[in-house]
């Protein structure tokens, strides 16, 4: 493939991940878990996230889609991803592994407690970013780190830590995608008519 | 100089179904992906349904797109790929078109 040509591929992709939707699910699910977190519904919170990938894929088809049209990349593109969408999940599980079993010293592990899940949820957000070649990501990895340990050590709750941190890609991906809408209007399969 | 070198031929063997600009635009697209769909084509070429349907139809005369039309949710979908003789062509376009432009400069 010439440079030219994965320019062209290049920026396909990238035209991919710019109609917000996928910034808005992740958002949403991180806010919404934080939410019943603080409202002492943990559980519920695994609801959110079962559901995230089923309404991305609804959102995608729904709005996305007539829109912007389907494309399937190259082996290449979706090992990769399919590789960051995996080593996301690795990651959160075995940081969360390691803080478990491994532990630090009580008074740390008590100040970091609350941070925690926003530090996981930073670092597969940064994993997915870099799967993804979605710079913002790392921007949303950043915030997520960032909100879990000022609430920590204000001593607020992990709940609170995500609520906050799903409001900034939650407003990110609204925006995306009103303007995505603005832009884009829907289409029709010409070629079947 | 360079310029005299160059044989009319060369430029004249520049395959005519991909030097338009809308079919080229199509082609690059389709050659960079694995496939995609009339509307994806639409979005990305900026192209009208119908100019589009037009030039994906020289594109498969010439055997080098393959169109698959299915029926998806009871929508008519139509999905789009280059066939081996399409990338083939695609990458001998881009030597014949190197190799004009080097001798023309």
């Amino acid at each position: 493939m010439t440079n030219g040509i994965r320019g062209i591929e290049s920026r396909i992709y990238q035209a991919y991940w710019q109609d917000g939707s996928t910034d808005l699910v992740l958002g949403l699910v991180v806010f919404l878990s934080g939410l019943v977190w603080a409202l002492g519904y943990f559980a519920a919170a695994i609801a959110f996230w079962a559901a995230a990938t089923p309404a991305w894929l609804l959102l995608r088809q729904r709005i996305v889609e007539p829109r912007l049209g389907r494309v399937r990349f190259a082996p290449r593109r979706t090992g990769r991803l399919r590789i960051g969408f995996m080593g996301a999940i690795a990651v959160g599980l075995g940081v969360l592994a390691l803080v478990v079993t491994l532990g630090w010293s009580p008074e740390a592990a008590r100040w970091m407690a609350p941070a925690i899940p926003s530090l996981i949820m930073g670092m597969m957000a940064a994993v997915l970013g870099a799967a993804a070649e979605v710079g913002r990501f790392g921007l949303y990895a950043g915030w997520f780190v960032l909100t879990g340990l000022v609430i920590a050590a204000m001593g607020g709750e992990p709940g609170v830590a995500l609520l906050v941190g799903g409001l900034v890609p939650a407003g990110a991906g609204a925006l995306m995608l009103r303007r995505f809408l603005k832009d884009f209007p829907p289409l029709s399969d010409g070629e079947a008519e | 100089m360079r310029a005299a070198q160059l044989d009319p031929r060369e430029i004249a063997a520049l395959d005519k179904v991909m030097h338009e600009p809308a079919r080229l635009s199509i082609v690059a697209c389709l050659y960079a992906v694995a496939d995609a769909d009339f509307v994806f084509l639409q979005s990305q070429t900026g192209m009208t349904g119908g100019n589009l349907s037009a030039h994906l139809k020289k594109l498969e005369q010439a055997a080098y797109i393959q169109v698959t039309k299915e029926f998806v949710d009871g929508r008519p979908h139509t999905t789009l790929s280059l066939t081996k003789q399409g990338r083939d062509a695609f990458r001998e376009y881009l030597r014949t078109l190197r190799t004009v432009l080097t001798l023309l400069e």
